[in-house]
């Protein structure tokens, strides 16, 4: 059964010189259910406006994407916010903490907001998993950016998400940190038997998805299945 | 498949009240100028209002003692001969009082000054309390052994009680000084002085002559429960021809009352603009705090909150603000109505019981949670159209082309708030039938559509 189905997907803008600009022509893919999958490309080739249009955070200019079997592009912003707290969950390239929160109240939110009890409980043992639980009580002003993107993983899985979109999950970190977190990331997918949708331009860590889409020009290029050894041995 | 879900998560008003609190962590030292927007306000209004209603009550006290009799009847001319039996009938308790502007002299200390003489015969005052140095001295004026001088007047030239002041042709030992006499405000003694001097010596002055500038009043007290206006009533036409003017307990109340009244009303006036410029300030704070919130509400949108949601958060932080704000502001408002008496005095006939107003600081606080929410809302609303896709792109902006009805909505409240709210007196239960007023002043009748 297919989680994320993208069906002739076009994005286009608006721009000064009257001809709309057109980011993303007629992108088409599906993707089952525990699939990890990466889409890569180079800057401006589309592929954070696929995973926007994916996530239900924008709107396509025409096409469907349907998430959960749910069709987005019928339901208003609101919906669509409703859709992301109970079926997706998030992990950027700047963390996007809520600064005034500390690391167990970011986590709690996701939670909170689908109205569960014993959030705390649930989103302290996440943070135990990613192993900041001794940072609980931190403010992300007070947590390096390996621990704050920890802290996203954490928030990311605290609702259950059927898919995980990660936007360049690795772009604000150091190599070293960018491995723990990259296997973290891997380890809490499998656990959880999430899909992944991974968002970058590092090919290293695209071929340890099962799946890659190479975006260029707004265009799919190609739609190829990795090496089970690469998604696999290093998962 | 999965149903679509409704447009709202579950989170109910603990958890939105819970994220007020927890976003207000950091901010709280900025939004203080939120706060002291509305309290500087509040304070003002309040105080105002306090004082105000404070003043009527005082007035209404001790509007007897304002009068220092129930009946003056006064005239620029004495009483017609043809009258006075008929007026002597009125009451056996009765005071006569010729006055008139006059420079005296204080030969020791060679001052001399425009003074009010004022020549009095009889018990007044009646009521209230006249207070002289030394109190032994109200029997010696009252027997005619010598003058009664304005402290003021006495300080100015370094005079002192047994020395003696010059009136006209006449003159008089200082029996004592007087320190307030009823119905007469601190500063009306400063600017004209007064000399009082027994009534049986007013013509040995020899400042009372054919052409002389002289008011005379007749004093008069009745036994209590009379109705004085009922009993002057059949006199009025023979007033009128005579041109004698009455001044009666009620009638005094009413006009000091009304005066102090437009004044008051005034002052809450000024109060209300100083309440909405503090309100200009509150929006353009909030409009700053908004948009150094936008990551914040893209990553709760972003994460499943509503638009509404998004909003009530920031609308809750400014709710509680607005009333911290004005519930700071009407403490002040309290205090500074407490001193407003000290200051002010000297201005005021009578003597202020300061008291808490509840029916004004219960205005204050609520025009002040009222208007910092109005005056916070339309920088707010905009948090509703905040885009989920600024978590990936920061300077993506919502499309703002569609026209917003609620924040259309909140500019007619600023425009009403900004216009029909000074022309009323905010004060007291009645504030919101005066707002009505002031609305049908200015606009004319309530739009069909929009009726209160």
């Amino acid at each position: 059964m297919s989680i994320l189905k993208v069906e002739n997907l076009t994005k286009s803008y608006p721009s000064a010189g009257g001809a709309p600009l057109t980011v993303l022509h007629g992108v088409s893919f599906e993707l089952a259910a525990g699939d990890t999958f990466a889409i890569v490309g180079p800057s401006g080739s589309g592929k954070t406006t696929l995973l926007g249009l994916c996530a239900g955070l924008d709107r396509a200019t025409s096409g469907s994407v349907w998430l959960n079997g749910i069709q987005l592009d019928t339901l208003s912003e609101d919906q669509r916010a409703a859709v992301r707290n109970q079926h997706v969950g998030f992990i950027f390239q700047n963390f996007q903490l809520l600064p005034t929160l500390t690391a167990l109240e970011n986590v709690q939110v996701p939670q909170e907001l689908r109205g569960e009890k014993g959030s705390a409980a649930t989103a302290q043992a996440l943070l135990e998993r990613v192993g900041l639980g001794k940072r609980a009580h931190h403010y992300p002003a007070q947590l390096s950016g390996g621990e704050q993107q920890r802290v996203s993983l954490a928030r990311a899985f605290a609702n259950r998400p059927a898919l995980l979109f990660a936007d360049e999950p690795t772009g604000n970190l150091d190599p070293d940190t960018s491995d723990t977190v990259v296997d973290l990331l891997f380890e809490l997918n499998r656990e959880a038997g999430t899909t992944l949708v991974l968002v970058t331009h590092d090919l290293e860590l695209a071929a340890r998805t099962q799946r890659t889409l190479r975006v260029r020009g707004g265009t799919v290029q190609d739609d190829v299945r990795n090496q089970p050894v690469n998604a696999q041995a290093r998962a | 498949m999965h149903r679509a879900p409704t447009a709202e998560g579950a989170a109910g008003w603990g958890w939105l009240l819970r994220m007020a609190w927890r976003d207000s962590r950091r901010g709280r030292g900025r939004l203080l100028l939120f706060v002291a927007g509305v309290a500087l306000g509040i304070a003002a209004l309040v105080g105002i209002n306090s004082f105000g209603d404070n003043l009527a009550r005082s007035i209404n006290e001790q509007a007897r003692e304002l009068v220092g009799a129930d009946l003056v009847l006064s005239s620029s001319q004495p009483f017609d001969s043809a009258l006075v039996p008929a007026l002597r009938r009125l009451s056996p308790v009765q005071a006569q009082e010729r006055a008139f502007g006059s420079l005296v002299q204080f030969p020791r200390v060679q001052g001399v000054r425009l003074a009010q003489v004022r020549g009095i015969t009889g018990g007044f005052p009646y009521y209230g309390d006249w207070d002289v140095q030394p109190r032994a001295a109200v029997a010696a004026f009252r027997a005619g052994r010598g003058a009664l001088v304005d402290d003021v007047l006495l300080s100015q030239f370094g005079a002192r009680v047994g020395d003696s002041v010059r009136v006209g042709r006449l003159s008089l030992l200082i029996v004592g000084k007087v320190l307030h006499t009823p119905g007469q405000s601190g500063l009306s003694s400063a600017v004209a002085p007064t000399v009082f001097v027994p009534g049986a010596l007013v013509a040995a002055t020899g400042l009372v002559q054919r052409g002389s500038r002289v008011q005379y009043r007749q004093y008069f007290q009745f036994k209590a429960g009379t109705d004085v206006a009922a009993l002057i009533k059949p006199f009025e036409t023979r007033f009128d021809q005579a041109n004698i003017d009455s001044d009666t307990v009620a009638s005094r109340q009413q006009r000091t009352g009304r005066a102090f009244h437009d004044l008051t009303r005034y002052l809450s006036l000024v109060a209300f603009v100083a309440l909405l410029l503090g309100c200009v300030g509150v929006a353009s704070t909030v409009s700053l705090y908004v948009r150094e919130k936008l990551a914040a509400v893209a990553v709760l949108r972003c994460l499943g909150a509503s638009g509404r949601q998004a909003l009530l958060i920031y609308l809750i932080q400014t709710a509680g603000l607005g009333l911290l704000g004005a519930l700071i502001g009407a403490a002040l408002g309290a205090g500074v109505q407490a001193i407003l008496p000290r200051v002010l005095g000297d201005f005021l006939p009578v003597a202020v019981r300061v008291g808490v107003s509840w029916p004004a600081i219960a205005t204050g606080v609520g025009a002040g949670l009222g208007l910092a929410v109005l005056f916070a809302l339309l920088p707010l609303l905009s948090i509703r159209r905040v885009a989920p896709l600024r978590v990936l792109r920061a300077a993506f902006e919502a499309d703002t082309a569609a026209p917003d009805r609620c924040a259309g909505w909140c500019w007619a409240c600023w425009r009403w708030a900004s216009w029909v709210l000074p022309t009323c007196k905010p004060t007291s239960g009645s504030w919101p039938w005066a707002s009505a007023r002031g609305w049908r002043r200015r606009w004319g009748p309530w739009p069909a559509s929009a009726g209160p």
